[in-house]
């Protein structure tokens, strides 16, 4: 081979090949990440991807989703045109019809159910991803609808609340200057592995880490202290670790007299749990407890590294959260260096260092003067505490019709199976007169929709992202859609028009939206378009440091609330002002009666690095790396169940059953079983009830609920089941 | 020949796949008819009970010094890229005799539906122009790293080093 | 050695792939001194292992040389093309040829090779047998089988060389009758039920398996080109081709009629080194430790051709250059692959049976396989194996091809740590 051929064969970008590498970000996990991604586009089509090194987030590192992108962008299971259904839905039998003819459509189908039902009887829903939702919030409230929601129902919300009833706002680990970390619920080598080279670096130097999880992951193998509890007993072991850190004084006794209410209850409630107690509730033991929280509390600055959801997705969540966030408060850990911070997001739910009006763009006051949101008598601090509507209600609600009908949904990337009794809640879909889903791919759920529209991906579409060094980016496209795909904000302004809803920023698109939203930030979008591979932004600020000494926390007290002022009105709710602990609503404490036919701890929440959720089964790389369901099981469990590794094996709740592979492995506790979730032939959501939620938040108890295993001699039947 | 060789580093791998992908991707590689990854991550379970740990290894060719593969090839389809030291397969001259799979005790030669050989070329073709080989380039650990071997070992021995100073 | 023998080239016997392994070692270790090579080919070189690919149909005669990359002419400063030996001189380091011409040698590596023998097979009158070795031989069976009224042939063996045949018979679409003296298959390297398994893949796929037998007698038929064989069992068929696949000798007859050695190889030391000084030997005409058993035997296989050309090549040339050679060559174990249509076979060390050995089958449907474990200080250890497979598995074996390789080197292993004692 010449020279030529070669540099060819190695995809060498250059003139002389051809090959010009494009800056974009990668959006099939979302927030938080958004690894920089340099495309290398040869003719107009991308032919290898890599990490964008200059991203200061990301290093030039991807993760295996980000690395599967072209079989992401050029999959086969792309929509191509604007679809509209032909068969039954479900049936994914479409027919393919122009743009203007399905906008024509939608807008008359949506004007139709304003002015029969009213503006509220129409959803508007955003998936994934999440770079548009200030823009469909917008169009939704232009709409007159208040019923915006996200996939966030039942991911994030929950942990934001926890801790806006605790101090305010969320308080993120400030990792690069703390001395001690505790990761609670943190796996960065299957989720978010980005972070692995800071943390690389930091465990290098000799930083302390506590690790607190269900599973030994690989952080949990180089933990200072590794607290491998039961799922669902967070709140338990956080308690035990302010029973020690109240008994041998080790709290931060000026912030707690200053800046915090309710301290002497606390102390009343962690006296009883001592880590004698917790050990027999969490599983851990009781010298493991006291190291840790020692180690947690003596260490200056220290700080908690949370994470969305896996302590949330219990039926206990809520204050499972909130009593491991009181440490924060405790311990005088809360918005200093090294500690957790306050840094108040600039855009996208991420902090850029830099002051915009993307709340101001949702126009989220004009909810004050509307009907109530989905799910608001049901979780009325989620109302409270929470701009959206609560998706886990939308069932209850389409069928009861309290307090009023539902009867449309627009939805950008919709997923049933994240719903807990995933089949249910499309089963209830299917009772509204309209559905309509954007989205890159034909789904499982899109399947269900009366109008299909294509939705670009990153790659083929703007969208501005901003991380909390202080960096901001402002992509362009890197290709040309796929097929006729337009991007998410494309078909809310080209809607917004066809409704007539006289938005004329919204109409404009998106470079105008970005214009209005950056106006406080100094930042334009013409300094923007000069730097599609990012820009530092200038004068970007990093938070201050104890910002409440000036505007105290927002919270009823303006203090750390140990006992929250806001679950405290909610008395009748059965809500608690204190974080106290209540088992997991099915566990074989509370429930011995089905423990003793389900007698394992279900946890429905473990992630493999090469699937988020739905997003990457269907590509064949990421797909060959782990073809079939499967759950982890200790061995004890296996042989008592005579499950061998490898074999299908059936893992069965009281709603329902589904088949997987059996892999055996110590990393998890005698008498749990692992499920991963969202195959389509072995969900996961489905083997809890649409009912199984945390009170406070609606959040479904994903990760901890009871079960039962047992061979499946129908092996046969695992295997057919794509 | 360079003294550059792709060095692994079990301490730092945390089985995340990105480096198989990355291959995947580098290779156009066809896992639904052809099936063959070049680089495969394996999860080895050491130890049980509260002592249990997981290393991961992410293991290609391994671009041998004294490659048995080279000797048991017939058909001279395996040869040593002279400015990588890389051992490459060129498919063109390949019989599908299986003899490399044979002679290789990593399991590495894999066949692909048209009979012929495949496997990592320690991405030569990128090498030569200074890129980093895909895998390399994309491990966020740094586990993978294409650098002078004997560089490579200094580093990892200070870091045990220092690993020792800390536990003192 | 005296002055004039230092001055004399290195003389390089043979041209296949241990004696180009071999040059290309010289070359490599530093060694200058001129090469002169004499073979009885009169082809460029050409490994012997792609001779059934090539009467098959599958390759062009130009893919058999397996070095055509390499400027392997010009590492040669004389080449004696077409020219046999009649002798050698150890005593005078010279070589005669049949014309009765002398070369002086410094170094002499004897790498000729083997030629096929066909024993006990009835001599046929007016029909020359086929045999599969050489590159003319290939030609010569090529032609055969592409013939339009070739549809029948027999091929007398089965072991590797047999079934490679068949192979190559299967590639130009003909019939095939396998016989064989042994009630079985590839007696050499298979467990007797995992050749069983082998011939039931064989007979369903429509090869005739005569096991057992021998062919009595025959006879050919001028006017219809068929050879009618008569066969122990008593019955009778006819072919329109024979191939005589039952074994191989070494090409040693130079070293004269009374020298037992001819039939079975030169033995050497782990430097290659024949008893003649500076005489070296490698390859199929050398006789080196089969770790598996502690024999003295010719490998018979490309790689241990290479390697013990390369390992002689290193030695020449640490002795032109006055050093003590390093890197022995430390034997053999056996290993063989062959990959017929969807069926493959592999097989490593050995697998007889014995009290000291405990034989395991692994039965997965479209792969069985046969483990040889011994005991070694206390622990028990592979020291053979063979599997045998068909289908999809076989085109699909991602997951096969990653274990014979493990296994061999695991088996390798083992006769190493037993130091061949076996």
């Amino acid at each position: 081979m010449n020279d030529l051929e070669l540099k060819l064969k190695g995809k060498v970008p250059g003139p002389d090949t051809g090959i010009e590498v494009r800056k974009s970000v990668c959006a099939i996990c979302d927030p938080g990440t958004q690894c920089g991604l340099d495309l290398y586009v040869k003719d107009g089509v991308i032919i290898k991807v890599a990490g964008t090194k200059e991203a200061p987030h990301s290093h030039g590192t991807l993760c295996s989703k980000g690395a599967a992108t072209r079989q992401y962008v050029y999959s086969p299971e792309r929509v191509l045109t604007p679809l509209r259904r032909t068969g039954t839905r479900g049936s994914g039998q479409f027919e393919p019809i122009s743009w203007d003819e399905a906008l024509d459509e939608i807008a008359a189908r949506l004007a139709e159910a304003k002015e029969r039902f009213g503006p509220e009887s129409v959803m508007f829903f955003s998936g994934y991803a999440k770079w548009a939702r200030a823009y469909l919030m917008r169009f939704a409230l232009d709409f007159g609808s208040p019923n915006y929601l996200t996939e966030s129902s039942t991911c994030a919300t929950a942990m934001i609340m926890a801790q806006q009833l605790t101090y305010g706002a969320p308080a993120a680990p400030d990792f690069k200057n703390t001395s001690c970390v505790v990761y609670w619920s943190h796996n960065p080598s299957a989720t978010k592995s980005l972070n692995l080279v800071g943390i690389q670096k930091k465990l290098d130097e000799g930083v302390k880490v506590i690790v607190v999880d269900p599973r030994v992951t690989d952080l949990a193998q180089r933990a200072d202290v590794f607290l491998q509890l039961r799922p669902g007993t967070d709140g338990a072991l956080a308690l035990a670790f302010g029973h020690v850190i109240v008994e041998e004084g080790l709290y931060d006794k000026d912030f707690v007299e200053k800046w915090t209410v309710g301290f002497n209850d606390y102390r009343a409630l962690v006296a009883a749990m001592t880590p004698e107690k917790a050990a027999e509730i969490c599983g851990v033991s009781a010298a493991d407890i006291r190291a840790a929280a020692r180690l947690y509390s003596t260490s200056k600055p220290a700080c908690i590294h949370f994470s969305a959801a896996p302590v949330v997705h219990h039926t206990n969540g809520v204050q499972n959260y909130r009593a491991v966030f009181c440490l924060i408060g405790l311990t005088g850990n809360l918005d200093i260096a090294g500690g957790n911070r306050m840094n108040p997001p600039s855009l996208v739910h991420q902090p850029g260092g830099f002051p915009t009006r993307e709340r101001e763009f949702t126009g989220a006051n004009r909810l004050v003067d509307m009907p109530e949101r989905i799910g608001s008598a049901r979780f009325p601090v989620w109302a409270r505490l929470c701009n959206e509507a609560q998706a886990c209600d939308i069932p209850r609600q389409i069928k009861t019709g309290d307090p009023y009908p539902l009867k449309a949904l627009f939805a950008l990337g919709l997923n049933h199976r994240m719903w807990p009794g995933s089949q249910s809640f499309i089963e209830q879909l299917c009772e509204l007169d309209f559905i309509v889903d954007a989205d890159p791919f034909l789904t499982d759920s899109a399947k269900y929709a009366d109008i299909v529209l294509p939705s670009a991906t990153s790659v083929e579409r703007r969208e501005i992202r901003c991380w909390p060094m202080g960096y901001v980016q402002f992509t362009q496209p890197a290709i040309e859609p796929v097929g006729e795909a337009r991007s998410d904000v494309d078909i809310l302004a080209a809607l917004s028009a066809k409704l007539g809803l006289g938005d004329d920023l919204l109409e404009a698109g998106i470079e105008a939206c970005v214009e209005w939203m950056l106006e406080p930030s100094g930042l334009t979008v013409a300094e923007l378009n000069k730097h599609p591979e990012g820009m530092w932004v200038p004068g970007a600020k990093p938070p201050a440091e104890r910002k409440y000494l000036a505007a105290g926390f927002r919270t009823p007290s303006g203090k750390v609330e140990f006992a929250s002022g806001v679950l405290a009105e909610y008395d009748l709710c059965g809500y608690e002002a204190l974080p106290e602990y209540r088992e997991p609503a099915m566990s074989p404490v509370s429930r011995p009666d089905l423990a003793a036919e389900f007698p394992l701890v279900l946890n429905l929440g473990a992630r493999l690095p090469m699937y988020q959720h739905t997003r990457t089964f269907r590509l064949p790389w990421t797909r060959s790396l782990s073809p079939d369901p499967h759950a982890d099981i200790n061995p004890s469990d296996a042989e008592r169940s005579g499950v061998e590794d490898g074999s299908w094996i059936r893992v069965s709740t009281p709603a329902g059953s589904v088949l997987v592979r059996a892999h055996i492995t110590g990393i998890v506790r005698e008498g749990d079983v692992h499920l991963y979730h969202d195959w389509p032939q072995a969900n996961a959501n489905d083997l809890i009830d649409g009912d199984y939620l945390d009170p406070i938040s609606g959040f479904p108890g994903y990760r901890s609920s009871l079960c039962r295993i047992e061979p499946a001699d129908d092996q046969q039947e695992g295997a057919h089941h794509e | 020949m360079n003294n550059k060789a792709l060095c692994f580093d079990s301490e730092k791998c945390v089985g995340c796949y990105a480096c198989a992908v990355a291959c995947m991707d580098q290779n156009d590689i066809d896992v639904v008819h052809d099936g063959l990854a070049y680089r495969h991550v394996t999860h080895i379970e050491i130890g049980g009970g509260s002592e249990v740990r997981v290393v991961h290894v992410s293991m290609a060719c391994m671009h041998c010094e004294t490659a048995e593969c080279l000797d048991a090839c017939p058909s001279g389809a395996l040869k040593r890229d002279a400015a990588s030291g890389a051992v490459i397969v060129r498919r063109e001259l390949c019989i599908g005799c299986h003899a490399c799979a044979m002679a290789c005790p990593f399991g590495v030669p894999r066949f692909g539906h048209d009979g012929t050989m495949q496997k990592c070329d320690a991405c030569y073709a990128r090498t030569r122009f200074g890129c980093d080989p895909a895998c390399v380039e994309i491990c966020p650990t740094g586990a993978l790293r294409f650098c002078d071997a004997n560089e490579a070992a200094a580093q990892k021995q200070a870091r045990f080093a220092a690993s020792l100073a800390k536990a003192r | 050695m005296g002055e004039r023998v230092l001055s004399n080239p290195v003389v390089v016997l043979g041209f296949g792939a241990a004696a180009i392994s071999a040059m290309l070692a010289l070359r490599e270790n530093g060694c200058a001194v001129p090469i002169t090579v004499v073979t009885d080919a009169t082809s460029e070189p050409y490994s012997p292992v792609l001779t059934s690919y090539y009467a098959g149909g599958r390759i062009a005669r130009h893919q058999c040389n397996a070095w055509a990359d390499l400027d392997i002419a010009g590492m040669v400063d004389e080449l004696r093309e077409n020219t046999r030996i009649r002798a050698i001189d150890a005593e005078a380091h010279e070589l005669e040829t049949c014309d009765g011409e002398r070369i002086g040698y410094s170094k002499l590596l004897v790498a000729t090779g083997a030629h096929p023998i066909a024993p006990g097979f009835p001599y046929l009158e007016g029909y020359r047998p086929l045999v599969l070795r050489t590159m003319a031989d290939a030609e010569r069976l090529k032609t055969a089988l592409v013939r339009e009224s070739c549809h029948e042939v027999l091929v007398a063996g089965t072991s590797m060389v047999g079934l490679k045949v068949l192979e190559a018979c299967l590639d130009q679409s003909v019939q095939v009758t396998m016989l064989g003296r042994s009630p079985r298959i590839l007696r050499a390297s298979a467990h007797a039920d995992i050749a069983a398994r082998f011939e039931r893949m064989l007979e369903q796929r429509g090869i005739t398996l005569r096991l057992g037998q021998t062919a009595e007698q025959t006879s050919y038929d001028e006017a219809t080109r068929t050879c009618e064989v008569a066969f122990s069992t008593g019955e009778r068929s006819s072919f329109d081709e024979i191939v005589l696949a039952q074994g191989v000798q070494p090409n040693l007859d130079f070293l004269g009629p009374n020298d037992a050695e001819h039939l079975q190889g030169l033995v050497v030391d782990p430097f290659m080194r024949t008893t003649m000084p500076d005489v070296f030997a490698a390859g199929d005409c050398a006789r080196v430790t089969d770790l598996s058993t502690g024999e003295m035997r010719s490998a018979g296989l490309w790689q241990c051709a290479v390697q013990q050309g390369r390992c002689a090549g290193r030695a020449m040339a640490a002795e032109l250059a006055g050093r003590v050679p390093t890197l022995p060559y430390t034997g053999f174990i056996p290993a063989n692959v062959i990959h017929v249509r969807d069926m493959l076979f592999a097989s490593a060390g050995s697998l007889r049976e014995g009290a000291d050995r405990r034989i395991e089958f692994r039965d997965e449907g479209a792969v069985f396989s046969a483990f040889a474990w011994a005991e070694l200080a206390g622990e028990e250890r592979l020291v053979g194996f063979n599997v045998v497979s068909e289908g999809a598995q076989t085109c699909d074996c991602e997951e096969l091809d990653g274990r014979i390789g493990r296994y061999r080197a695991e088996i390798r292993k083992t006769f190493l740590d037993m130091g061949g004692s076996i």
